[in-house]
């Protein structure tokens, strides 16, 4: 129930920053000519759309078969962590005031989700489809990197290492979020941290298109600073996640622009995407009386 | 050729192939002897411990305490790596493989002197569980813990007290700390909770309710294992006692610290110089939930199940990790007929005897087709693993005051009162002070425990008012955000449970005593009791501390009277740890790093 609850939340409050955004930030000027030609561009957007969603939805259903593969393997690297930077987190701790972990909390979950979504939005209006292509294929290297070390590593992030010295900041004042937090993911996947990584790729994605929406730029590096030091501050994650998470979010976007093709007719997703959709078409107007 | 003269032809040779050396090239032979004494004495490497431990979510006193212990080991120039595991994987790490130098866990009941038999006596080792995970062999202290268990009075005290000053001369695990119970629930609802340790159902029979009808009383805990596997014997489940006395009865329960009739009516005991036996006598009419009933039958298979849980089947013995100290005290029993059964004890004190009436009563019809080998997707996996204890039980059939009713893995657990068990039916016939307390009868049909992963977590649902009451233990972190809330009742009590540093002794160096007497005096009892637990525990210094068996001169006295701190006020005095390893005859390497020895 709680749980329902809290997707419920998530969704309402993306749907209206995106909402807000699109206006903002994209302009009426363009959602008007996006009409003209909307069908081409969602079908080409659709294909990379897809292959994300099946890496994402994979990523899910591997988790906890991961999670028994890296008990497996058994590369606990905790303590390492915490060697290469002892108390880092702690000191930044130091900064806590509720507000601030408030502010932060919400930046973790709902800014984090908006800053991810946006970009797979806002590209779709655009002249080319290329940053659109470009931020699907990053963002799915990132996860594949990601799942990879998640599957290999295991680390429990700096709250579960150092209690007593790190607190949980965000389940203290926001107790009910555990229970999307904890569906969404283990406590033993911290290395590296996700957050930051696909913050960081839309950050770079947003400078790359900052002619089109300049305002995207500053926001979206101003996001992604945020979440990469909340996940420090909330205790969740540390300092070498978050480098670790830097690295490969820049990593995937120059991995990502040198795989995207330049025009949608060299895309090998989109053009094997289109034949498939026409293909279903076709199956489907054959059986259709 | 028989093996035997292999053998014979393999020594001669060896033999003849030394004398001809020694003969004909004495030169370089000696060289080589030489090289192989060398290289035997290579300067040794930097001593490495693995120290294992829970992570903060799970118990974030164990990690703190695994911390302390980490940093310190570091600072006298080891190797450490803190490795953290949730609690069933350092189950199976720990109590079942072995695979360990040091860890850190609570252990959950060591109220009586018998408990410790189990732990450390040497015929345990190669168990798994809590059977002697130390793998610690003394003759003298398995000697104690027989003559205890045979002895009354005075002569079994002092036995007692022998015991544990052997026991804390050796040091096999460093007791640390005795934790307090820390629980909270709201009054709005629900009223006059009073919290046992061991049993929830026992809590539960106190509390009234504002409101004549209340359906449902909701709980809030942090243990997500008991949407998991409701198996009470399962080998990596912990102990569930709370949970499971709400389905199951046992023939008698401990109430305020003795042992009084629950399922049986009462037993007769006897006892002769060598032989103890109990005579127990059911309570007519008992039913499990799926309405068979509950006969002498399903006793005597309890008791043999416990004691091999392949039921003769497998040619060694498969015994139940828990409850292991009570099940291997019975010699045989017999069942006389359907409301009677004896059960014969050798060379046990009628004290501890009776421990075995409050093991969980297994219904026969559904536990016997679990004497068979374990087995994943149809393959048997092990020849030493039974069904019964990977078996994940998920819909408890007992005969207890409460009834499965759902469970979603990680979110929670709903039972449903069974109004056709005794503390509802005929609640005078169970003990007095049960049955006083429980008045107007459970004012709730429904029991629902929603589970999330951390303290706050908990509290926060508590605040709210989604819940009226945690079930699990709290961390003495959450006690000042307690105090802050004006609805909430704190509630803080004695524990059973002991905090220990196991130690794996088949590992050098931990075989050695004087090494272990070390570990026990890197840690500072005292700074753990203000920091880690905020005050709300004692400083351990007997495996028995909390109990009445510990005599004076090893009570604790604001230091530990057998191995104080090394240092103070959390600060370590090297020098002197230097020379207390030099004499045990460790060496340190130029930069102060430890070494193997």
């Amino acid at each position: 129930m709680t749980l329902l609850i809290q997707y419920l939340q998530l969704v309402t409050v993306v749907t209206v920053c995106l909402g807000v955004g699109l206006y903002t930030i994209v302009g009426p000027a363009r959602i008007r000519s996006f009409y003209v030609d909307y069908r081409t561009r969602l079908c080409h957007g659709l294909a990379h759309l897809s292959v994300l969603g099946t890496v994402f939805g994979i990523s899910m259903y591997w988790r906890p078969i991961g999670g028994e593969v890296s008990w497996t393997l058994e590369y606990n690297i905790t303590h390492t962590l915490y060697s290469i930077e002892g108390y880092l987190v702690p000191t930044i701790q130091e900064l806590a005031t509720t507000k601030l972990t408030w502010a932060l909390s919400l930046v973790y979950v709902f800014g984090y989700v908006f800053l991810v979504l946006f970009p797979l939005v806002s590209y779709l209006f655009l002249d080319t489809l290329r940053p659109f292509r470009v931020t699907a294929l990053s963002y799915i290297i990132n996860y594949l990197i990601g799942l990879g070390s998640y599957t290999l590593f295991i680390a429990y992030g700096p709250r579960n290492y150092m209690p007593g010295e790190v607190r949980g900041l965000m389940y203290e004042v926001w107790p009910e979020i555990e229970a999307l937090t904890t569906h969404i993911n283990t406590n033993t996947n911290v290395f590296p941290s996700l957050h930051t990584s696909l913050a960081v790729t839309v950050a770079l994605l947003a400078w790359y298109t900052r002619d089109s929406y300049p305002r995207w730029f500053y926001l979206a590096s101003a996001l992604a600073g945020t979440i990469a030091f909340s996940t420090m501050y909330l205790g969740l994650h540390w300092g070498t996640d978050v480098v670790t998470g830097a690295a490969l979010g820049i990593t995937s976007v120059w991995a990502a622009s040198y795989l995207a093709a330049e025009s949608d007719e060299q895309s090998r997703i989109t053009t094997t995407g289109q034949q498939l959709f026409a293909t279903a078409g076709d199956y489907i107007k054959q059986y259709r009386p | 050729m028989s093996e035997e003269q292999d053998k014979r032809a393999t020594r001669v040779s060896r033999r003849a192939v030394l004398a001809s050396t020694a003969i004909g090239s004495a030169g370089l032979a000696g060289c080589l002897g030489r090289l192989r004494t060398v290289r035997n004495q290579d300067i040794p490497d930097q001593l490495s411990l693995k120290v294992l431990t829970v992570p903060g979510d799970d118990d974030a006193v164990a990690t703190q305490i695994g911390r302390m212990l980490a940093d310190n080991l570091n600072t006298i120039g080891v190797n450490v790596d803190l490795q953290l595991f949730p609690e069933d994987e350092l189950r199976r790490k720990v109590l079942v493989n072995q695979e360990y130098d040091l860890f850190i866990s609570a252990y959950q009941n060591i109220e009586r002197p018998d408990a410790l038999r189990p732990l450390l006596h040497s015929s345990f080792v190669g168990e798994v569980g809590w059977q002697n995970p130390f793998e610690f062999t003394d003759i003298g202290i398995d000697e104690l813990l027989e003559a205890q268990q045979q002895q009354r009075g005075s002569q079994r005290r002092r036995t007692v007290v022998d015991l544990q000053h052997e026991i804390v001369r050796k040091q096999p695990f460093i007791p640390v700390a005795v934790p307090d119970l820390i629980r909270a629930s709201r009054t709005e609802e629900f009223t006059n909770w009073r919290w046992s340790s061991r049993d929830l159902s026992q809590s539960l029979v106190r509390v009234n309710s504002r409101e004549a009808d209340t359906d449902t009383l909701p709980l809030v805990s942090t243990d997500a294992q008991i949407t998991r596997s409701l198996n009470p014997i399962a080998i990596q489940s912990r102990n569930k006692g709370q949970i499971s006395g709400l389905f199951y009865d046992s023939l008698g329960r401990y109430i305020d610290g003795t042992v009084e009739p629950w399922a049986a009516t009462g037993w007769d005991l006897s006892t002769t110089d060598e032989e103890t036996t109990l005579t127990v006598t059911l309570r007519p009419e008992l039913t499990f939930h799926d309405g068979t009933p509950l006969t002498a039958d399903d006793v005597a298979f309890t008791v043999e199940l416990l004691q091999d849980t392949s039921l003769g089947e497998f040619e060694v013995p498969v015994p139940a990790p828990r409850f292991r100290g009570r099940s291997s005290m019975v010699e045989s029993v017999t069942v006389l007929d359907d409301r009677t059964v004896k059960l014969a004890f050798s060379n046990v004190n009628p004290q501890t005897a009776v421990r075995i009436l409050t093991v969980p009563i297994f219904p026969e019809h559904v536990w016997r087709s679990k004497a068979r080998p374990a087995e994943i997707a149809g393959v048997d996996i092990s020849e030493a693993v039974t069904e019964a204890l990977v078996w994940q039980n998920p819909e408890p059939i007992g005969s207890g005051p409460f009834k499965f009713e759902s469970s979603v893995e990680d979110e929670e657990l709903v039972v449903q009162r069974n109004d056709a068990h005794l503390l509802h039916r005929n609640p005078t016939a169970l003990p007095k002070q049960v049955a006083e307390r429980f008045a107007d009868g459970i004012p709730f049909n429904r029991l629902r425990i929603q589970i999330v992963r951390s303290d706050d977590a908990a509290l926060g649902l508590l605040t709210s008012g989604s819940v009226d009451a945690t079930v699990s233990n709290l961390g003495p972190s959450v006690v000042p955000r307690i105090g802050r809330e004006q609805s909430v009742e704190l509630h803080v009590e004695r524990s059973p449970s002991l905090y220990i540093i196991g130690c794996n002794t088949l590992k050098e160096p931990l075989g050695n005593p004087h090494f272990r007497r070390l570990i026990a005096r890197l840690i500072d009892k005292e700074t753990i009791r203000e920091e880690v637990f905020g005050g709300f525990a004692r400083p351990a210094t007997s495996p028995l501390t909390g109990t009445e068996w510990v005599p004076s001169d090893l009570r604790w006295a604001g230091v530990d009277p057998e191995l104080p701190f090394f240092g103070t006020n959390g600060s370590l005095d090297i020098e002197e740890i230097h020379s207390y390893l030099r004499d045990a005859g460790f060496e340190f390497s130029d930069n102060d790093n430890l070494l193997q020895q």
